[in-house]
């Protein structure tokens, strides 16, 4: 077969494979930090693998390796599929490969040794942000070039999605990242204080909205649809929703920085585009659960649908208590607490890792001609395992965080405070246990389903999947 | 704010919420007229991606607009378009001194009662102990520990033994103004390995610790020229300087030969940090009556 | 225009996409840039001097900020445990911002001056030493290592590009400054300046 009449899915297969790899070592890396807190000894006296240095390391694994190659993979695939063309340039859409996986090994070794920006979820030095700004654009002109030359005239809504979470992260990165290099290792940021601050928040927000949720959204939209044989319950609501969503979420960053030292009207934004933003992130999760609706019967049968059913309520559930921590008054008891680490983790875990693990099942059988995975059985066991393990997550931090809130801000009758700081972190470490376990069971997942993947890819031939001729 | 990005503020926002309620009905509109809710658009992707046309759920609408208006409504009411106040008037630092206004006017008679009683009468006024309490919670047991018997280096509050001496005046002076407890290292002074070791085991046999006999001899002279200054020929300290009292067994370094040894060959810096301005005169005699009340808890239970 | 036009033209979709994504950004961040309060130094705040410079640049390597905020929000409640409550004219030589987002452990904009070296020096070394629950890992390590006089020099070098007002002069005494000092001292000298700028009375 001539290679332009078949869909590069080599460069799918290697993403979609390191999905799970770095998966399992982002989520490891999560549960070391989570027992660190409450054995602080296990760092075992070595600078390298205190909580501060791996924290990053586990933050970074977890959205930039795992969700990362999760958006390659599925955007690389989706794009062939819904364009019914090859990928453009094989050897570019490989550079992004290796270079990608080059940035994530960068990463794992600077930040043990304590290389970092120190603006989260930026942390990493200059050296590596300019490779990710050259792996970037490239990923960029493959994604775009490939639209460019495809072969029906609509472009389909998952691209939609996929094209605003490639130009924005673009965006994102090089103004947060702009800084004046000391050394190899070391910069300084060009804004300073309560400015960097904003800076950082509106790429830290967005680093949410457009790396987990619009590149997500993009692989909800095909994955849904084809796992679970239904059209796009509404083609009106995707149009809406997308444009809503992506224009809303450029504004909410200021939520990060309530009652701060950030001048009130630019918190008052904040707040006022967090609430709006309720809506546009609904829509997508109404136009998947209203798509999957036709297919209810199906779920019995189907844990991969299971997963992405789960993924979608808790994206509902994360999206409504966005907003919700975004109004000044419940921010001021959430903020600083475990409430927030709650939170991101019931849209990590339950929304992206959910949907990522979903795609992949559903993904990784196409790649290598076969029906579907080794086991079946086995996906049912990652998904119950995976969901009491988010909930056991979620629920921990959500009652530590309340009561953190609650202790710190307690005053006596006169006037007193009634706890002292280190009263509330007593309070909370049976939580962190609870939440240690639930971390141990999500990661147990992965394991299963490295297994699993394991046993479906080896000893397998790829044949190349001819393109669509239908246009 | 400069007049320009003021205006650059508020007309930017405005436009884009206008932009968008436009969305919002701009979208309603698209779709070719003759496809039915329940009929797909007609274009397929892979083989069996297909796309409905229903409209969004109205009450997904109706939230949508609600959201907004609502956005709208606290941006009018709240600081947020550039210079505006809000109608409220509302800012964070405003909302603070009210919270502050209203707690001094809640707690005034609180700390009214206390007013006028010396330290004495606070440790024995078990309302002022109350709040002693949580003072040396939140600002005096991360160093003197929750129970206040201290660590190493910190002293213990509970007991009978005061660097500083145990007058209410006393400890008051060390709260608000803070101490600074320097020991200069004599290892050098003390005639090497040997001599330090004599004098080790001579500081130690203050407290009734045996030690060899031609050993404290020898440190004896050395104690009387040099260590004599401060902690007195007895070893019994001076609370005008803050020296230790060596005789009572009771260390605040440690008293095995090692730490003893450490001490004298490297001294020490034992600083408390003043609390004048954190805590305020008043509060400062709430926490002295508190500790005062530690150490003379029988006395003033008789 | 309907939306198909779009759907139909990538390059039209890529244009509109970067214009809808831009405003939030452009009304948020650049007004900032311009307004007095965010800018502008607060009475008593002047660049970090040599060692503390060191010691924040030690803060931010070791992550600090993932378990310590330096942000005081203005309600009672915080002015009474951490002391008045921040203002952005505090935060102007900062570079990155260390408000942090999480409290595992408790704030540390005005730390300073509020427990002694030693304490510090202790606290470091072994945490559950002086604080019995606490889960802050130790970092005895910072006491071996010393602190690089011409890192330091460099670091104010590109500060003083950037824009912070070094004289030179500060600049040539920075190396004597920080000479022979452990990263331990470092770290603690940046600690014990924390939020001293003004009176912790409230």
């Amino acid at each position: 077969m001539n290679n332009s009449n078949s869909y590069n899915d080599t460069v799918v297969r290697q993403f979609a494979i390191m999905t799970v790899v770095w998966g399992i070592v982002g989520m490891l890396v999560g549960v070391l930090i989570a027992a660190q807190l409450i054995w602080p000894q296990l760092n075992f006296d070595t600078a390298w693998l205190t909580y501060g240095r791996i924290r990053p390391l586990h933050t970074n694994a977890v959205i930039f390796a795992f969700g990362g190659s999760a958006l390659f993979a599925t955007s690389y695939y989706v794009v062939q599929r819904t364009c019914h063309v090859r990928l453009a340039f094989d050897r570019l859409a490989a550079f992004t490969f290796w270079g990608w996986q080059a940035v994530i090994l960068a990463a794992a070794i600077t930040l043990p040794l304590g290389i970092t920006q120190s603006k989260e979820y930026a942390e990493l030095e200059w050296p590596i942000d300019l490779l990710i700004a050259v792996v970037w654009v490239s990923y960029a002109v493959v994604f775009f070039a490939t639209i460019g030359r495809r072969k029906v005239k609509h472009i389909y809504v998952a691209n939609w999605f996929y094209a605003a979470f490639i130009i924005t992260v673009a965006v994102l990165h090089i103004f947060n990242n702009l800084a004046l290099p000391v050394s190899m290792f070391k910069s300084y940021s060009i804004y300073t204080g309560v400015v960097d601050g904003m800076m950082q928040w509106w790429y830290g927000h967005n680093a949410v909205g457009f790396f987990l949720t619009a590149g997500f959204l993009g692989m909800m939209y095909y994955f849904v649809p084809k796992q679970a044989g239904r059209p796009i319950y509404s083609y009106r609501l995707s149009v809406v929703h997308f444009w809503s969503l992506i224009a809303v979420y450029m504004w909410a960053g200021p939520h990060h920085l309530h009652y701060t030292s950030l001048p009130d009207w630019a918190q008052s934004l904040g707040m006022a585009f967090s609430i709006i933003l309720l809506a546009p992130s609904w829509g997508g999760m109404i136009n998947g659960m209203m798509t999957l609706s036709g297919a209810w019967h199906k779920l019995r049968s189907d844990p991969i649908l299971k997963f992405m059913i789960v993924s979608l309520s808790f994206y509902g559930m994360s999206t409504f208590e966005g907003p919700m921590m975004s109004i000044k008054t419940v921010n001021a008891l959430s903020h600083y607490t475990d409430w927030t680490i709650g939170h991101v983790h019931a849209g990590a875990l339950g929304w992206v890792a959910m949907m990522t693990i979903g795609a992949i099942y559903s993904l990784l059988p196409r790649l290598y001609n076969k029906e579907s995975m080794y086991s079946i059985r086995l996906i049912d066991i990652h998904f119950w395992t995976s969901t009491i393990g988010v909930v056991l997550y979620a629920v921990s931090m959500w009652i530590a965080g309340v009561t953190q809130g609650l202790m710190w801000r307690a005053v006596n009758d006169d006037g007193t405070l009634t706890y002292s700081f280190v009263e509330a972190l007593k309070f909370t470490y049976p939580y962190y246990q609870l939440r240690l376990l639930g971390g141990v069971l999500f990661l147990g997942g992965m394991l299963i389903m490295a297994y699993n993947v394991w046993k479906t890819v080896s000893r397998e031939s790829v044949i190349p999947v001819p393109v669509n001729q239908s246009a | 704010m400069p007049a320009f990005w003021n205006w650059y503020v508020i007309i930017l926002t405005v436009l884009f919420i206008f932009g968008c309620l436009w969305l919002i009905t701009w979208s309603t509109q698209q779709s070719p007229d003759d496809v039915a809710e329940d009929e797909t658009l007609g274009h397929k992707w892979d083989d069996n991606i297909q796309e409905l046309n229903h409209p969004a759920p109205r009450w997904w609408l109706y939230l949508f607009y609600l959201t907004i208006v609502f956005a709208v409504g606290y941006l009018v009411a709240y600081p947020g378009l550039g210079n505006l106040k809000g109608t409220l008037g509302w800012t964070q630092e405003g909302q603070y001194e009210k919270e502050m206004q209203a707690a001094t006017e809640r707690y005034k008679s609180v700390y009214d009662a206390f007013s006028g009683k010396d330290v004495v009468a606070l440790s024995q006024d078990p309302a002022a102990i109350d709040v002693g309490k949580s003072l040396f919670a939140n600002y005096c047991s991360t160093c003197h520990g929750a129970d206040a018997r201290g660590a190493k280096g910190f002293p213990n509050l509970t007991d009978d033994d005061w660097l500083y001496g145990a007058s209410p005046d006393a400890i008051v002076a060390t709260i608000t103004n803070g101490r600074n407890g320097v020991m200069p290292a004599l290892g050098a002074a003390l005639g090497g390995e040997q001599g330090l070791d004599n004098m080790v085991a001579y500081v130690r046999s203050l407290s009734g610790h045996e030690g060899d006999p031609a050993s404290l001899a020898a440190a004896k002279p050395l104690f009387d020229s040099i260590c004599a200054a401060c902690h007195g020929v007895d070893g019994k300290g001076n609370q005008m300087l803050g020296s230790a009292n060596l005789t009572d067994d009771t260390w605040l370094h440690g008293g095995s030969p090692e730490t003893v040894r450490e001490t004298v060959l490297k001294g020490r810096m034992s600083e408390m940090p003043p609390h004048a301005e954190l805590l305020g005169e008043q509060k400062i005699l709430i926490v002295a009556g508190y500790i005062y009340s530690l150490s003379h808890a029988e006395k003033t239970a008789n | 225009m309907r939306h198909e036009t779009i759907e139909k033209n990538i390059n039209l979709m890529i244009v509109l996409i970067i214009v809808v994504i831009s405003v939030g950004g452009l009304v948020e961040i650049v007004p900032l840039t311009y307004s007095s309060d965010a800018t502008e130094a607060a009475e008593g705040i002047a660049p970090y001097p040599p060692l503390r410079l060191a010691g924040r640049d030690i803060y931010i390597r070791e992550g600090c900020y993932g378990c310590h905020s330096q942000q005081i929000r203005p309600f009672r409640s915080e002015t009474e445990r951490y002391g008045p409550y921040s203002i952005a004219g505090e935060f102007v030589y900062d570079r990155p911002f260390q408000f942090g987002s999480k409290r595992t452990g408790p704030d540390l904009a005005r730390v300073g001056r509020r427990y002694s070296n030693d304490w510090h020096r202790l606290h470091l070394t072994d945490p559950r030493s002086v604080v019995p629950e606490s889960n802050m890992p130790s970092y005895a390590w910072l006491a071996e290592a010393t602190v690089d006089p011409a890192e330091v020099v460099a670091k104010m070098r590109a500060l003083q590009t950037l824009g912070d007002p070094y004289t030179d002069e500060q600049i040539s005494n920075a190396a004597d400054a920080v000479k022979d000092r452990s990263e331990m001292d470092a770290l603690i000298a940046y600690l014990q300046d924390l939020g001293t700028n003004r009176s912790s009375r409230r």
